[in-house]
């Protein structure tokens, strides 16, 4: 039981977090750098660095200017997916040291701009570490370590600990009382707390631009001329007691603890025997899908960890990575790919124990066409299954589909792409008649020197050449010419039909830069 | 090379096919000729853009061209309909495209008619063709079909005589069985083929800005353009041997062009053109009434009697006008003028027009020539006999009246607009291939930046300074292919004023297109094709100045004042001379720049003609041809008058010995290089002409030999020379100085003499001249005009005067509510519904009719302090009574709540965001005593230090400026409640404090003072931010004074 008085908050913040996630993954720590949303020039500078401040910039500013008034200026784009993956890995680090951990940001009641700031629930953890200073100061040396700039605070309310933590810029920061807290936190800017510009702008009009003075304003007035979010912001802070107030007690909505979808088998004694290890994988796999489908949900993927049986203990790991044409929960399905898997590879010890961890997905209704009769004549799925067996047999990339480009020439209009889905035919953009050729997929030499023609199969005779039409281009690879007149690189070439004295027409250039004679193929 | 008589070009398109061809006209016409064509046909698509150029260039070389145009067919499926299906085609595969060739001036007329009517279906840039349309052309045009779909959609519509199949020949994969499709379909409908080529480009080279272009159109950078692009270089015209063999099978298709060729024989230059006559009084002739008319109005302009030298004159013009028979177009212009009078609004003539005493009795101009003695010659000679250029200045807020007028009275199929052909310029040019290429945003930004002016070469350095490396093909390729796009036309735009009339339908001359603008409509030829035709066009430009005046004078005489016109302001009123003497020229028309000022304590005008040059001189051609010092050193009798040589004397007698003029320029090709007229007179089109450098250069060689020859001095005709080609860009004939200098006057005399009345018209003309409206009041201030915040109980719309005490006393400036910043059309509609004062809050609520936004701009602009409550009461206040609006109980503001008032220096700021501007003081006013701790002078003080003094200053940047005359040099302008500080910025300097010297919005600086005859310039040797002082003033503890003061940094007007 949680008495009053207690410190039973705690919060870390990571200010300017995606600024933060620049710099670090580019090393650019110590260099005037900016965070924009895009590339363009006229994107505003988001945030910036204190060298970058230095040299003269303020946020707002558009990038192609300020790229022009600090020539050393770097700017990057953080993507929304990568900070999220950073901050997905943050709450499960921070889980470690808390069991409750919440994304949070008091002055976002929507929600919105709350990265890189983080709820904690201390209880009972100052007693493991010696205090509550010392395991802020563990955790607060874990972001150190980890390459951030951190402050951990531990105090009474979670909001206005979360306030008063940004004033006071420390490294940790812990409440020394309720009411001591409350002080520091009015004091602060309400711009430092990240209220968004349109309710900061029109209470910094009126003069209200601290916390302190945001809470001295009626909570009902407030409301009635700035809305709900306004009032949500006056409940976050309020003091307990005060009208809408929520104490800043908000119960805490921690993370789920994700615990991923794994399971293992041990082999006793090791085996690298094929149907040994697919037994394994058998136990192991009904489980995992059963708990799968008890969620509604559904296996995307399959990561199979083979550890191998090693003299020291410490098992060497082998990974497979198994991936049908659609998710599923066909223990049958995933076993044969296991079992093409396996048989391609060549293992030097025995397996002493196999880990499975399934990629889960939503499971969708399935079936319904089957179900109201109107199934295609064609079996997608089971030529996608098909795929997916080749693929786990010769290779990830080893199903290839054309794809129709638009191109000049010949060999460029159509292309071989690693698929992982097969298309039924009208899915398929076709480019009108394709002419009844065979073609190579690279044009083959058949001549030296313009005047010499073509030497073609079945051609001893003369070859009557039909044409030319010429395509010619792709300058822009190349250095421009000095003297404007072409560059012998570019591509020119001139085609023809070339009909052979044994009735054989084939499709035929010569190249100008090479000054030869090429095949394409031939009509049949 | 022997004339080949075989094959002629029926299917030419240049880079007026706008992003589509790669040659010029003149290049295509000049390939042409050098290969020994003897006829070409201009066929571009959807238009004759091209073809005055065209024409010009085929008559130089001794081509024949033939007149044609592209146009797309309304796709057969959507024939029916009004509304065409996507862009103008541009490819074969994508509409049925045909080629008409004009066989006489019927088949022209025709072309322009269905290309009009082809133009007025699309929208702006696309124009589609129903085959109906050409049934009229049968029998006076040729109709090329390109593909089996135009043959078979043609061949119900027009006759065989007149219907050919295309065949072109370019190598592209597929032509073959089109081609035989199309020969097919020929010989069933017993319709002829001719061999052909579609041409782009008048040689291979430029394919690559082809196939740029090609990506341009479509939007896609070329490595995803595929076969968008054309699939070779096989669209240059090609050498007739090489055309002769690409056709060996099919020689009769030859033969066919030179017999269409042969057939085709209209020529431009003998186009028909009437100008549109006048109603006239019964009995009179145009000659009789203009005759009339001048007289008349030589009645009014002297009412003491004419005098003889103006009659003769007059006589002289009217003889000149009568040969050539340009009466017309005077009582056009009268019409015109006589409109704008009676509607109560302000016009007058400019340019050379201003040379004649016809233009200034009919009203048309308001210069005396005879008085200025002004050359009428150069308006207007039997020698040349080109049509009259005359340019009328209307104010600006009214032009679209007059433009309406003019529409209205010559009718729509009688007049329409001259067009304005936008081209590339080097910024554009760059962004626009870097992105073909594939260069990111951020990249290409970064280096357009570093081209901004036309002078700023695109080379290696520049790749380097953007940190792009020169060395890599991608870089290469831009660098070339920017160079080739640029000054090649881009799109149609419209001319600012320039309207032709045509006693025929003008859409019989010219195809003319609908405007972007609603209810204008454009012809497809510009102004320089209009004056090679010598057709006759009238200038009508907006000029905020005279809406300025206008202004001024009703706020004159509603303030019980006289009433006035430019031509009663009183003359020579020394007051007046003695203000601009001071540099105190804030919102005077032409002489209110940084330069101006600073020109104006050294030339001391004291008479109109003081004033004339003062507008010529400050110009680059004089300051690049070195002018400037002489005559100020003669004028100041520092140097003795000497003239280079006796026959220059009368030429250049007015300006003490020193050319300034364009006249002056021309007189001395004539005198001193020997010119003929007529050389003379080119030289004139090669100064006036765009990018006319390379014109220029082909007279240097010429001039200064004749001229060392006639015994003038090598470093004075160098200087000549340096100042033609100055005027090149930038050149002001004496009339039009003359023109400008009356405006410069009027408003000067209004500063000096109804100081409010000018500051309240100055502001209601916003946007006009060099100054921000912030300026412009703190000028007046400095000048004792009172002027009033915004008050909503008493500001209009527009600012007003305001009685300061009973009766005709001092008048004060009240700002008006379009001052508040984000206040637009609809509150100005709103405000016009006031019935009443408003009375309060509440009541403004309810009645103003403007949304929540609006009021509390208004109660952040102060606007409604006087109903006795302060800014913040007033915006809390205001959100309550806005939420409660929709009550069904009457409004009632419960709030006892109140927030502090403003302090002085943040009511200044609030204002300055709300309005940009403020009358309660200047930002840096609250700071002075901070300043003057820190032993920094105000600017006044500033102003009157000994040359040399060290100081340092901080000053709110008004202007920035870099003028392409000054090698680098950067001039700001400082303001601070006291007046205005010229800061000269060395290139190094600049360079040293960059981030501080483009950002700071209060600059300081530390340097020295430099004054020269009253003039007085601070020469920075070091730039530091002028708010790091002003935040350890006690008045920067104020709360937002920093995030105020940098919203504040918008103001400044930069010219870099």
């Amino acid at each position: 039981m949680k008495g009053a008085g207690t410190r039973e908050s705690a919060v870390v913040l990571l200010p300017a977090f995606a600024l933060q996630l620049l710099c670090k993954s580019r090393d650019w720590w110590g260099a005037p750098v900016a965070l924009v949303a895009e590339a363009s020039p006229d994107a505003p500078l988001l945030a910036i660095t204190r060298e970058a401040r230095r040299a003269g910039l303020r946020p707002g500013l558009r990038q192609g200017p300020a790229r022009n008034l600090v020539p050393g200026l770097r700017t990057g784009v953080v993507r929304h997916e990568d900070r999220e993956a950073v901050l997905g890995e943050l709450v499960a680090a921070l889980q470690t040291f808390s069991p409750r951990v919440a994304r949070w940001a008091p002055a976002h009641p929507s929600g919105e701009g709350a990265e890189g700031s983080f709820r904690l629930d201390p209880t009972g953890l100052g007693g493991l570490y010696g205090g509550e200073r010392n395991w802020a100061e563990t955790v607060h040396r874990y972001l150190r370590g980890r390459g951030f700039r951190a402050t951990v605070g531990v105090g009474f309310h979670a909001a206005s600990l979360h306030a008063a933590a940004l004033a006071a810029g420390r490294p940790v920061q812990v409440s020394a009382s309720e009411e001591a807290e409350r002080e520091a936190a009015a004091d602060v800017q309400l711009r430092a707390l990240g209220v968004p510009e349109r309710l900061c702008a029109p209470l910094e009009r009126l003069g209200v631009m601290t916390l302190g003075e945001l809470l001295a304003l009626p909570h009902g007035e407030l409301t009635q001329r700035f809305g709900a979010e306004a009032s949500a912001l006056h409940d976050a802070y309020a003091a307990p007691g005060s009208p809408g107030a929520r104490g800043g007690q908000l119960p805490l909505q921690p993370a789920e603890l994700v615990a991923p979808r794994r399971i293992a088998e041990e082999l006793d004694p090791p085996s690298a025997h094929l149907d040994r290890l697919l037994f394994a994988a058998k136990r192991g796999l009904d489980p995992l899908l059963a708990e799968l489908s008890e969620a509604g949900e559904t296996a995307r993927s399959l990561l199979v960890e083979l550890q191998l049986e090693s003299a020291s203990g410490a098992g060497e790991p082998r990974e497979l990575v198994l991936e049908p044409a659609e998710a599923t929960l066909d223990a049958g399905t995933w076993l044969e790919l296991l079992r093409l898997k396996l048989a391609r590879l060549a293992l030097p010890r025995p397996v002493e124990r196999l880990v499975l961890e399934a990629e889960a997905a939503p499971a969708e209704g399935t079936q319904l066409e089957v179900a109201s009769g109107e199934a295609p004549p064609r079996d997608v799925a089971a030529a996608g299954r098909a795929l997916a067996r080749l693929r786990a047999s010769l290779g990830a990339d080893a199903v290839l589909a054309p794809t129709v480009a638009s191109a000049h020439l010949p060999e460029a209009r159509s292309r071989w792409r690693p698929t992982r889905e097969v298309k039924r035919p009208g899915e398929v953009a076709a480019e009108g008649p394709v002419p009844l050729q065979r073609r190579f997929l690279r044009p083959r030499a058949v001549g030296n020197a313009r005047d010499g023609g073509p030497r073609l199969p079945g051609s001893e005779g003369a070859v009557v050449l039909r044409g030319p039409q010429r395509v010619s281009g792709g300058w822009w690879g190349f250095a421009p010419p000095d003297d404007e007149r072409g560059d012998a690189r570019e591509v020119g070439r001139d085609y023809y039909y070339a009909e052979t004295a044994s009735g054989g027409l084939h499709l035929v250039y010569y190249d100008v830069a090479r000054d030869r004679w090429f095949t394409q193929g031939a009509v049949d | 090379m022997s004339k080949s008589d075989d094959w002629v070009p029926l299917w030419c398109k240049s880079h007026y096919s706008f992003r589509e061809g790669a040659s010029s006209p003149e290049e295509l016409v000049g390939r042409a000729a050098e290969r020994g064509f003897r006829a070409l046909a201009l066929t571009d698509r959807v238009g004759l853009y091209g073809m005055v150029r065209a024409h010009v260039a085929a008559k130089a070389a001794g081509l024949k061209l033939l007149h044609g145009a592209e146009l797309a067919m309304l796709p057969s499926s959507a024939a029916s309909r009004e509304v065409p299906l996507g862009p103008a085609p541009i490819a074969a595969s994508e509409a049925a495209r045909v080629v008409v060739l004009a066989r006489n001036a019927r088949g022209y007329a025709g072309l322009c008619r269905v290309l009009t009517a082809a133009h007025a279906r699309g929208d702006k840039g696309e124009a589609w063709t129903h085959p109906e349309d050409l049934d009229a052309l049968a029998g006076d045009a040729f109709v090329l079909a390109t593909s089996t779909e135009g043959l078979a959609r043609l061949r119900p519509v027009m006759p065989r005589e007149s219907l050919r199949a295309l065949v072109a020949r370019q190598r592209a994969p597929g032509e073959a069985p089109a081609e035989r499709a199309l020969r097919a379909l020929a010989a069933d409908a017993g319709v002829d083929c001719v061999a052909g080529r579609e041409v782009l480009y008048h040689q291979r080279a430029r394919r690559p800005l082809q196939d740029v272009l090609t990506c341009v159109r479509h939007g896609v950078p070329l490595t995803a353009a595929g076969r968008l692009l054309r699939p070779n270089d096989e669209h240059d015209l090609l050498d007739p041997g090489a055309f002769r063999s690409l056709f060996e099978d099919d020689p009769r298709a030859v033969a066919r062009t030179a017999e269409i060729a042969d057939a085709c024989d209209f020529d431009l230059g003998a186009l028909r053109y009437v100008y549109p006559s006048e109603r006239l009084p019964a009995g009179e002739s145009e000659e009789s009434w203009l005759r009339h008319l001048a007289f008349r109005g030589a009645a009014r302009r002297y009412p003491e009697g004419l005098p003889d030298d103006v009659r003769a004159q007059l006589e002289r013009e009217l003889a000149v006008i009568e040969d050539l028979a340009y009466g017309g177009y005077f009582l056009t212009m009268h019409e015109i003028v006589e409109h704008c009078a009676a509607e109560g609004i302000l016009a007058q003539g400019r340019g050379s027009a201003a040379n004649s005493a016809v233009c200034f009795c009919l009203g048309i101009t308001a210069i005396d020539p005879v008085r200025m003695d002004l050359l009428f010659e150069r308006f207007l000679s039997r020698e040349r006999a080109e049509p009259p250029d005359i340019d009328l200045d209307i104010e600006h807020e009214r032009r679209e009246e007059v433009i309406q007028h003019v529409y209205a009275r010559y009718g729509r199929r009688h007049s329409a607009m001259v067009a304005n052909a936008i081209r590339y310029r080097p910024r554009s040019a760059v962004r626009e291939v870097g992105k073909v290429l594939g260069l990111t945003a951020t990249d290409l930004d970064g280096l357009a930046r570093l081209v901004r002016h036309r002078d700023d070469a695109l080379d290696a350095s520049v790749l380097r300074d953007a940190g792009l490396d020169p060395a890599a093909p991608v870089h290469r390729h831009l660098l070339r292919l920017s160079g080739m796009l640029l000054d090649t036309p881009r799109h149609l735009g419209i001319h600012p004023g320039g309207f032709l009339l045509g006693h025929l339908p003008v859409d019989e001359l010219v195809p003319v297109e609908p405007a972007t603008m609603e209810g204008r409509t454009v012809i497809q030829w510009d102004k320089y094709d209009v004056e090679a035709l010598g057709l006759f066009k009238v200038d009508l430009l907006g000029l905020g100045a005279l809406t300025c005046i206008r202004k001024a004078f009703g706020l004159i005489e509603e303030a019980g004042g006289p009433a006035l016109s430019i031509a009663t302001v009183p003359q020579e009123d020394p007051e007046t001379y003695a203000m601009c003497s001071r540099g105190d020229t804030v919102g005077v028309f032409q002489i209110e720049s940084r330069a101006q000022m600073a020109m104006l304590p050294r030339m001391k005008p004291r008479t109109f003609y003081d004033l004339v040059i003062e507008v010529a001189i400050v110009r680059p051609g004089p300051i690049q041809g070195d002018m400037v010092h002489p005559y100020l050193r003669r004028r100041h009798g520092e140097e003795p008058v000497v003239v280079p040589h006796p026959k220059l004397a009368e030429v250049l007698a007015k300006t003490l010995g020193v050319p300034i003029f364009q006249e002056q320029v021309m007189k001395l090709a004539v005198v001193a290089a020997g010119y003929t007229p007529g050389e003379a007179d080119q030289l004139r089109r090669d100064m006036a002409a765009w990018r006319s450098q390379g014109k220029i250069e082909q007279h240097r060689e010429r001039m200064l030999r004749r001229m060392v020859d006639g015994g003038i001095p090598a470093d004075f005709a160098e200087r000549v020379f340096s100042q033609i080609r100055g005027f090149g860009e930038y050149g002001f004939p004496e009339s039009h100085a003359a023109s400008f200098a009356l405006l410069a006057y009027v408003t000067s005399w209004l500063k000096c003499h109804h100081p409010a009345a000018f500051t309240c018209a100055l502001l209601n003309a916003q946007p006009m001249g060099f100054y921000s409206p912030a300026t412009i009041i703190e000028a007046a201030k400095r000048r004792r005009v009172d002027v009033l915040p915004i008050d909503v109980r008493r500001s209009g719309w527009e600012s007003t005067l305001e009685a300061t005490g009973p009766g005709d006393g001092p008048r004060a400036v009240r700002i008006g509510l379009g001052m508040v910043k984000g206040f637009g059309v609809q509150e100005r509609d709103a405000m016009a519904s006031w019935e009443q004062p408003m009375e309060g809050l509440e009541d403004l609520v309810r009645r103003s009719g403007f949304d929540e936004g609006a009021l509390l701009a208004l109660a952040e602009a102060g606007a409604l302090e006087g109903f006795g409550v302060n800014r913040r009461d007033a915006l809390w206040r205001l959100r309550g009574l806005v939420r409660a609006k929709g009550d069904a109980l009457a409004l009632g503001d419960t709030s006892q709540l109140s927030f502090p008032s403003l302090g002085e220096e943040e009511a200044v700021l609030w204002d300055y965001r709300a309005s940009g501007h403020s009358t309660r003081g200047h930002p840096l006013g609250r700071f002075r005593a901070a300043l003057e701790a820190q032993r920094m002078p105000d600017a006044r003080r500033l102003n009157a230090l000994e040359d040399g003094a060290r100081v340092r200053f901080v000053g709110q940047v008004i202007c920035r400026q870099r003028p392409q005359t000054a090698s680098g040099v950067n001039f700001y302008t400082l303001e601070d409640e006291t007046g205005l500080v010229n800061l000269v910025l060395w290139k190094q300097v600049a360079a040293r404090h960059r981030t501080v010297a483009k950002t700071a919005v209060f600059l300081g600086v530390a340097g020295r003072i430099q004054r020269a005859h009253g003039v007085v310039h601070l020469v920075a040797e070091r730039l530091f931010a002028g708010s790091e002082v002003l935040e350890t003033a006690p008045a920067a503890q104020s709360r937002g004074l920093v995030e105020t003061a940098r919203e504040l940094g918008r103001r400044s007007r930069d010219f870099h």
